[in-house]
């Protein structure tokens, strides 16, 4: 008898454990998944995705980005440039409250970009505020004007400018690199940071003082899900109110009404880079007899499932500077043979791979592990490499193994061929991947090196007419293409799938769907 | 010797038969049928065992992966029964502090979590089917070595042993005339279930991607990519699955049945049991 009551007490327990935690999801709460744990809530500091997606909800720019991809002010109030493009005058919003309840002002401002520039912090954002060796000067003017001076024209600049401000009264004293703040931070945006439980979530909740107009969401909770498969599958249970689809799942989900669903392009693109200082890959020709070789259509229409398109420039259909025509070179395992035997390789008809003096054509490509389409992408390209007799080997590799070995200082990189893909800025400028002064330190860890590129990459920075710039992009996507220093492969496209619960979406696309954020909704 | 031990025996015969024989025929496992990429097709007349995801033949991958698995138990066994043949028997035979000195640095090693040891050193070293035979065999000599000391201990008290000294007989000959070869026995048994355990290691890790490197299959790297596709296509799940599990439990059950045949002992007890 007694051990019945003991028995009926226990499970009265679990009952209301379990009551009290589904509680927790009711009312407006946002739940969100996060790809990865992020490395540091600073917008200053982080590189990765995670982090930024977080401190999206935490931190405000001066301009910020809205739905249509139009720079409009944020933490500013308005703003004006001069004649020439060099002097810029920002005036700032004045009911604006840190989430501490002390007051912005223009000397956070100007702290920030101190910091970025100060060689001190561990920011690779510095290059971005420094044109041609000069920084860009920021100097506050009383407590809401902001005084902009740079070097020369920089276009860019209003793109640059959406960097999250951080508080000056709390890193003021502190080593910025390691403080604490960086895990509790502390911004002007929608939402106040609560908690942050390693490799589980973190959890935010709405800023009553928010200077613009208020969140109906009340709780953001963000959910740290590595893998794609478990995130779908959550998605599915409704657990978490948004998640990517796998171009296999995206017609099923569709069809489903517990769900909406968006597919659009993102400013994105996936290649194959070669290591231009290995000899191997020196000459143009060998290096366009494999981009011949590869089936771009095959990748798109088996990988992504069609969701996303072969690709031929470095930039994306949904940049302004994509031009209506491109250069490319189609696929042609013929020619991609007659290219081979031209520059000098004889196949051996016993193994059936190219050689030159004796030595079998063969490589390695490296890419990590994780991403599927890029792995099942790399097997497509070492079986159409191997259809025109060159040797390929592949190596998946763990992200920060992988990263290790492209950043590294040396040169040349300890690496043959890699697959990656790069996400863009709104802003077409190229510089940081493709001008020569990248390399070895930057993002050129390709060591891709082309005079009229250099100059026209300046040349794009320093000019503000749009049309103007479009032409020099074009240019420079050209001499590009015909160079080959990438196999472009594909555009992604984003397949995104969203609870039907939650309202007020804004139009699909890179900046889109909870952009902005005060607009979202829980429908009960 | 029982159904299930004659069962083993056929099985892991026509795996080794079949895992022998396949390079002998012009056939190509990583070869990409690019008209199926994406829809992997159930097992029919054409594909016995279906296709992957990129139209790659399923039956023909999981024989090239046998000789993988197959290969991996055979070398990194035999690397762990060299060195624990070599450091059991001296231990054991050479006794005193030495083999106070070894058991105790055996004991340090037992109590290493192997598996993140391997897992470890391959991701410090590039990822080869050569490095992850000599880093199982290397990481799983510790048990063979005491099982080996273990039967030498008893083995050098044994009468025989006493009557080999009284004959004047060297002490290097008693040990590897008299007293090794009567330590085989346990060595074949403890070798049989060794491999099953290097082939499950070898899975473990192709499937976390730091074995056998794509497009080459091996069992683990092809249950690794069926993850995307339980859904819609579970047999590219359960084909290398069912394998890996026949094929550990088959030596398992060989194991057992070795040593059934080879030790008196047991079959004794056996026979009181029955």
């Amino acid at each position: 008898m007694v051990r019945q009551k003991i028995c009926v007490v226990f499970w009265c327990i679990c009952l209301g454990i379990l009551l009290s935690c589904t509680q927790s999801t009711d009312k407006q709460t946002l739940v969100m998944r996060l790809g990865a744990e992020p490395s540091m809530l600073n917008p200053i500091l982080s590189t990765d995705a995670p982090s930024s997606s977080v401190n999206g909800y935490i931190f405000n720019g001066l301009l910020k980005v809205n739905e249509k991809m139009e720079l409009v002010p944020d933490l500013a109030e308005k703003y004006t440039v001069s004649e020439d493009g060099r002097r810029l005058v920002f005036y700032l919003k004045k009911n604006v409250k840190w989430h501490d309840g002390v007051p912005f002002t223009a000397s956070d401002v100007v702290f920030t970009f101190d910091k970025i520039l100060d060689s001190n912090t561990n920011t690779v954002r510095r290059s971005d505020y420094i044109i041609n060796g000069e920084p860009i000067g920021f100097e506050a003017v009383g407590d809401y004007e902001i005084r902009i001076t740079l070097p020369s024209p920089f276009a860019p600049l209003l793109n640059r400018l959406t960097m999250g401000i951080i508080p000056k009264h709390i890193f003021n004293s502190e080593d910025i690199n390691i403080s604490e703040f960086n895990r509790k931070p502390i911004g002007t945006g929608p939402f106040v940071f609560q908690r942050w439980e390693t490799s589980q979530f973190v959890l935010l909740t709405q800023n009553l003082d928010f200077f613009d107009k208020k969140p109906t969401i009340e709780t953001v909770l963000l959910k740290i899900i590595p893998d794609n498969n478990t995130a779908l599958v959550s998605f599915e249970k409704e657990e978490i109110y948004s998640s990517g689809i796998p171009g296999k799942e995206f017609p099923r989900i569709s069809e489903s009404s517990l769900f909406q669903t968006f597919q659009y392009y993102d400013l994105a693109y996936t290649y194959l880079g070669f290591n231009l200082k290995n000899p191997l890959f020196s000459m143009p020709d060998i290096r366009q007899a494999i981009a011949m070789a590869i089936n771009k259509k095959s990748i798109v229409d088996g990988i992504l499932r069609g969701y996303g398109t072969p690709a031929h420039l470095p930039t994306s259909p949904e940049m302004w500077t994509y031009p209506k025509r491109s250069f490319s070179y189609d696929f042609d395992p013929e020619g991609a043979k007659s290219l081979l035997k031209e520059a000098g390789f004889v196949m051996n008809s016993r193994t059936g791979i190219f050689e030159k003096n004796g030595d079998p054509f063969q490589f390695k490509i490296i890419t990590n592990k994780g991403n599927k389409d890029r792995e099942k992408a790399a097997e497509i390209i070492q079986g159409n490499l191997k259809d025109i007799g060159i040797d390929v080997s592949l190596q998946l590799m763990e992200w920060s193994s992988f990263i290790a070995i492209v950043n590294s200082d040396q040169d040349p990189k300890d690496y043959d061929a890699v697959i990656l893909g790069w996400s863009l800025g709104l802003d077409p400028d190229g510089y940081s991947i493709w001008h020569s002064s990248q390399y070895p330190k930057g993002f050129n860890f390709i060591g891709y090196q082309n005079e009229t590129v250099d100059r026209f990459l300046e040349l794009g920075r320093v000019t503000m007419d749009r049309d103007k710039r479009q032409g020099i992009y074009q240019t420079i996507y050209d001499e590009i293409a015909k160079d080959v220093p990438y196999v472009f492969l594909y555009y992604p496209e984003s397949l995104v799938g969203i609870n039907h619960r939650v309202k007020g979406l804004s139009e699909a696309g890179p900046t889109g769907l909870f952009n902005p954020i005060e607009n979202i909704y829980i429908e009960e | 010797m029982t159904g299930k031990v004659w069962f083993s025996f056929i099985y892991l015969g026509g795996l080794t038969v079949l895992a022998l024989l396949v390079p002998f025929f012009n056939f190509d496992p990583t070869q990409i049928d690019e008209s199926l990429i994406g829809r992997p097709q159930a097992p029919s007349f054409a594909h016995w065992f279906g296709t992957d995801e990129l139209g790659r033949d399923i039956l023909l991958r999981s024989i090239y992966g046998s000789r993988i698995s197959l290969m991996v138990g055979f070398v990194s066994v035999g690397i762990s029964i060299c060195i624990g043949v070599i450091v059991g028997v001296l231990s054991g035979f050479i006794g005193g502090r030495v083999d106070f000195l070894v058991m105790r640095v055996l004991d340090t090693l037992m109590a290493l979590p192997t598996l993140f040891l391997i897992l470890i050193i391959q991701v410090m070293l590039e990822p080869s089917i050569f490095n992850v035979m000599v880093v199982i065999g290397v990481t799983s000599w510790m048990g063979v070595a005491r099982l080996v000391r273990a039967e030498v201990l008893s083995m050098k008290e044994r009468v025989f042993v006493t009557a080999c000294r009284a004959r004047g007989i060297v002490e290097r000959k008693i040990l590897f005339k008299h007293i090794v070869p009567h330590t085989l026995n346990p060595i074949i048994v403890a070798a049989m279930l060794g491999m099953g355990g290097a082939i499950l290691i070898e899975s473990v890790l192709s499937f976390l991607g730091l074995g056998v490197q794509p497009p080459h299959a091996s069992w683990g790297n092809m249950l690794e990519n069926s993850l995307g596709y339980l859904r819609d296509a579970p047999w590219m799940a359960l084909i290398p699955g069912v394998l890996i599990t026949l094929t550990v439990l088959s030596l398992n059950f060989l194991g057992d049945g070795l040593w059934l045949l080879l030790d008196p002992k047991a079959r004794e007890r056996d026979v009181i049991h029955t």
